[in-house]
């Protein structure tokens, strides 16, 4: 069985296509459609990484981070964050609520693969 | 539909196809690799046969006819072992006949000694007639004399016929071995000849077809790059729709009619501003519009590209498959007529067996015929003991008259040629005995050839048709295999046709963003005479607003290049970004 990544996004052909592609590269994925269906489903439930996107409804992913961090579970989960948003003041908010890296969008397969090993180890 | 609603539809069916894409393509991945990996499947084995797998059929098929061509060419060489017992048999019975032959000569002599006989007789009988009473008795005798060498004479013929009839038949025996000789070595030449262009076109076609699918099973694989180029394109849809979020969330703040609101009670100050705000913000929405049209035209020439790449892959994959099958199937053609080559090797290795029974029956009536001929020197012997009868009788009939004095020498050369007949028929006796005794020995070992021959011949034939049945049905497992191969499943084709329509779909989306911009042109020239109008009764030349709400609605776009390009519309400094798109940083 592979490592378990989560993926966050309110995109359907993102959390496709990403799940798609860790698929391909041995991984096992989960999915979420937005920060709080993410929180939901996380909170009781240990994961290798969790991939976020930032702007989603109902929660976005920087508050859903932030609540991750609080519980023991994630405490120390890798999370990246996968999203458009490209200034460096939300980049710094992501970072104080807990994420381990930041991608921004549009990213190509390749760069995702090698950025998800090397933060797996 | 107002602009937005449009816009929403936009976002609604965009995340439909999109996520139909998104969906398909993984099951289109999937039915290519299984559709590769089934066809590389049938490349490693075409068939399996007798509890033989994991071959190619190219090797089953090739032992097999390997095998064949072996046992034709072992053949060859076996019969020409039997040829050469045969020609030994022959040449025995052609010195036997020779022999034989000679033989016929002494029933010449006994037949010509016969009439002379005769000639001797008559005169003797004539001289008997003039000597009158004394002579009677041996007028009785040369009479009977002369009625003996009759039926020698006569004998003669009917032995004459029989050894004719001998040597006809063993005529007909060398012409039929012959003829068989001839049509054995025609068979299995043939047999030799047609396994060995079965061998090698066979090898040469299945080489080529194994070939061409190993590269066509690569090519195949190259569709998954276009797929996969596909699938990383799919993320463009996320950019597009936040940015269509961010336009409808802009126009938004449109102001109601906002055209109309120039003539309300509001102050010309206001009521201007309001209107270059209204101005600024259409504007806004166009160029951003204009910027997802454009990424929007990217993402269809993307997957227009690279459809195009997977469908013209993927036509000429189906059509090499479909002419190097139809090309190999017409060349399995030579493999049915060889197995076709089975029922006549079974026609004729049967016929050549009937035939070779045909002439054990042969050389069997040859011997019955030569005992026949015995039997008739049997008779001779009868005829030889009269004949001495007669050579005495004479000599006592010629010392009882002394008339007869003068007949001695005739009586003396009667005797001398009854002594010759006597020897000819022994000599002519003992010759056919022998000849019997060569024939005799000549025929059972004639038997014994002939019964292995056919015994190898039946074994054969089992081996050969056994092996032709096992060329028959790799050539039927390979014909269905190949009729059924294909790179691509129906389930693959049928995804990669709803793509292209999924494509269409899209390319509708474009055109609605284009009367989604046509419209807020239409609103712009409806505003943009009014503000002239209203600046030129001023006396003034440009109208500047407070730049806060723009600054506000420009900070909502998340992608940096499109947040440069809404403020470079409005006319705003937007601060450089920290990050490129696809940079990644780690904490």
């Amino acid at each position: 069985m592979g490592q378990s990544i989560m993926i966050v996004d309110d995109s359907n052909a993102i959390r496709q296509s990403v799940s798609f592609i860790l698929k391909e590269n041995g991984y096992d994925t989960m999915e979420a459609c937005d920060g709080q269906d993410g929180y939901n489903k996380l909170k009781d439930q240990k994961v290798d990484l969790i991939i976020t996107d930032v702007n989603m409804p109902n929660k976005d992913g920087i508050s859903m981070l932030r609540e991750l961090r609080a519980t023991d579970t994630h405490k120390f989960t890798p999370i990246l964050v996968l999203t458009t948003e490209s200034q460096s003041s939300i980049m710094q908010d992501g970072k104080s609520a807990g994420a381990t890296g930041w991608i921004v969008k549009p990213f190509s397969n390749d760069k995702l693969i090698a950025t998800i090993k090397k933060v797996l180890g | 539909m107002d602009s937005n609603t449009v816009l929403q539809k936009v976002i609604n069916s965009s995340e439909t196809i999109f996520g139909n894409i998104a969906e398909n393509y993984p099951l289109l991945l999937s039915e290519l690799e299984k559709g590769i990996e089934k066809a590389s499947a049938s490349i490693r084995s075409f068939s399996t046969i007798d509890g033989m797998t994991g071959r190619a059929a190219a090797e089953n098929l090739s032992s097999f006819l390997e095998r064949s061509r072996m046992e034709s060419q072992e053949s060859l060489v076996q019969l020409d072992g039997f040829k050469e017992k045969n020609k030994q048999i022959l040449n025995q019975l052609s010195a036997a006949m020779n022999e034989y032959g000679n033989s016929q000569q002494y029933i010449e002599e006994i037949r010509d000694i016969s009439e002379s006989l005769q000639i001797v007789s008559l005169n003797a009988l004539c001289n008997a007639v003039k000597v009158g009473k004394g002579g009677e008795g041996f007028s009785v005798i040369t009479g009977n004399l002369k009625s003996v060498t009759e039926t020698t004479i006569e004998k003669t013929s009917s032995l004459e016929k029989k050894g004719q009839h001998v040597s006809a038949s063993l005529d007909n025996f060398f012409e039929i071995e012959r003829e068989t000789d001839l049509k054995r070595k025609e068979l299995f030449s043939m047999l030799e000849e047609k396994v060995t262009n079965g061998i090698s076109t066979f090898q040469a076609e299945s080489e080529t077809i194994d070939k061409l699918f190993r590269e066509l099973s690569e090519e195949s694989g190259n569709i998954r790059q276009s797929i996969l180029k596909i699938m990383e394109e799919l993320q463009q849809q996320d950019l597009i729709r936040q940015t269509i979020d961010q336009i409808i969330l802009s126009l938004n703040e449109l102001p109601e009619e906002c055209e109309k609101s120039l003539s309300d009670s509001e102050t010309d100050e206001e009521i201007t501003d309001r209107a270059v705000f209204c101005l600024r913000l259409l504007k806004l929405a166009d160029v951003m519009l204009e910027e997802v049209e454009g990424k929007f035209s990217n993402t269809i020439e993307v997957f227009t590209e690279n459809f195009r790449t997977a469908r013209s892959k993927l036509e000429f994959i189906q059509q090499e498959k479909d002419r190097a099958v139809q090309s190999f199937m017409n060349n399995l053609q030579s493999l049915t007529n060889l197995t076709e080559t089975g029922v006549e090797v079974k026609e004729e290795t049967g016929l050549l067996s009937s035939t070779r029974r045909g002439l054990i029956e042969l050389i069997g009536s040859i011997l019955v015929s030569v005992q026949g001929i015995v039997g008739e020197f049997s008779s001779f012997d009868k005829i030889s003991g009269w004949l001495q009868n007669v050579a005495v009788l004479s000599r006592i009939e010629l010392s009882r008259s002394m008339s007869l004095v003068g007949m001695k020498e005739s009586v003396d050369d009667m005797s001398e040629l009854v002594e010759r007949i006597q020897q000819q028929i022994s000599i002519g006796e003992s010759e056919t005995l022998n000849f019997i005794d060569k024939i005799t020995g000549i025929s059972t070992e004639y038997r014994k050839f002939a019964g292995k021959e056919m015994v190898y011949l039946t074994g054969f034939t089992e081996v050969f048709l056994s092996n032709i049945a096992g060329i028959s049905r790799v050539n039927n497992n390979i014909s269905a295999v190949l009729s059924e191969f294909d790179f691509f499943s129906p389930k693959f084709c049928e995804l990669f046709d709803a793509s292209e329509q999924d494509l269409d779909q899209l390319k509708e989306i474009a055109d609605d963003l284009k009367k989604i911009r046509e419209d807020l042109k239409y609103k712009e020239e409806l505003i943009r005479p009014a503000i002239a109008a209203r600046i030129q009764g001023e006396s003034i030349t440009d109208w500047t607003i407070a730049d806060d709400d723009m600054n506000r609605i420009i900070d909502r776009f998340t992608i940096f290049s499109h947040k440069k390009t809404a403020g470079e519309a409005s006319g705003l400094k937007v601060e450089d970004a920290a990050l490129e798109e696809g940079e990644v940083t780690l904490f």
